[in-house]
């Protein structure tokens, strides 16, 4: 096997680190599902957007538990698709488009440094923008340009990619409130988005995951692995 | 106490601007399920059908490529019905989202 083969092929240890972060993400949502539920008052006040969130990543859960293809690029093919499939809700499906664009734009061979997170937010943004004709600001789509804006301003500072998931958390959790004020029903409501808030949930567990993870100090559980061995 | 009348066009207007914020729709197209019913009202997209209980409608959309099409046909039915009703008070029976075409991101 040539280097340039071997850097496409994801390890197990890379498999292991994407599935303990949407497992996180998972049980972020199930545990705020109530209060997700709750914010749902647009675009039909119909309180499933939790409900909804939660199907569509234990979609993503359920393909990473099954075997997956080695190489990295048909990987993330595989994990957009099941997202695809699994997409429940209007947050589901932006869910799946933030996730195609992100993994569209993620790098064939590693590492996933703050860089390739910057250019992955910035291409999840577009995807999540080019599904629709006239975007409503103050949901899931605004709170994704707030935080591909961090991630882009950041670019000078070179973070580790947990300083800047950390960054786009706190920035997140600036955002929602400021953001949902732009849509007249969510301030009518007093409520923020419930999208925003079930996006900003994920992306809160993954920051707490992957530094988790990296404290443990276990080399195995890598996500940008030095070497993918070989 | 004279009546309330609310015309098929604009409950059309209505519907529209709904479809255009519809997360998955890209366009409308002009379609004809309706075209031989009496109480044809066409614009664009839209066709408006008037019972005595309430109002049916089909939706002639186009979807953006790679999305899961039957989760936006639900949304965009439950989304286009829920404000027609709220601005209007009608109530609104049948819903046909007909996915006209679907089109690739450039």
């Amino acid at each position: 096997m040539s280097d340039a083969e071997t850097d496409r092929t994801a390890t197990a240890a890379e498999v292991e680190v994407l599935r303990r972060l949407a497992r996180a993400a998972l049980e972020a949502l199930e545990r705020e599902r109530p209060r997700i539920d709750g914010l749902n008052v647009y675009p039909v006040p119909d309180g499933d957007t939790g409900a909804n969130l939660v199907m569509t990543v234990r979609a993503l859960v359920n393909e990473l538990e099954a075997p997956l293809p080695n190489e990295r690029p048909l990987l993330h093919k595989n994990l957009a698709r099941a997202l695809l499939m699994g997409a429940r809700g209007n947050s589901g499906v932006i869910l799946s488009q933030i996730v195609r664009g992100a993994v569209e734009a993620a790098p064939a061979a590693p590492p996933v440094d703050s860089r390739a997170l910057a250019a992955m937010l910035e291409r999840a943004r577009e995807a999540a923008y080019a599904a629709v004709q006239r975007p409503v600001e103050g949901t899931m789509l605004t709170l994704m340009c707030e935080l591909a804006e961090e991630a882009r301003s950041r670019r000078r500072e070179k973070l580790s990619l947990e300083q800047l998931l950390q960054k786009l958390v706190e920035r997140g959790e600036e955002a929602l409130a400021r953001i949902s004020d732009r849509l007249p029903v969510l301030r009518e409501n007093g409520v923020v988005d419930a999208g925003a808030a079930g996006l900003l949930e994920c992306l809160r567990a993954i920051a707490l995951e992957l530094s988790r993870e990296r404290n443990e100090q276990t080399p195995r559980l890598r996500l940008v692995s030095a070497s993918s061995g070989g | 106490m004279g009546r309330l009348a609310i015309s098929s066009r604009t409950i059309a207007q209505i519907a529209e601007r709904s479809l255009g914020e519809c997360y998955g729709v890209v366009g409308l197209k002009a379609g004809g399920r309706f075209r031989r019913a009496l109480a044809l009202r066409r614009r664009h997209g839209v066709e408006i059908k008037a019972h005595e209980q309430g109002i049916e409608l089909a939706l002639h959309v186009v979807i953006a490529y790679g999305l899961n099409l039957a989760e936006v046909a639900a949304t965009v039915r439950s989304s286009v019905s829920y404000e027609v009703e709220r601005q209007t008070g009608l109530e609104v029976g049948r819903v046909e989202v007909l996915i006209d075409d679907v089109r690739r991101r450039d």
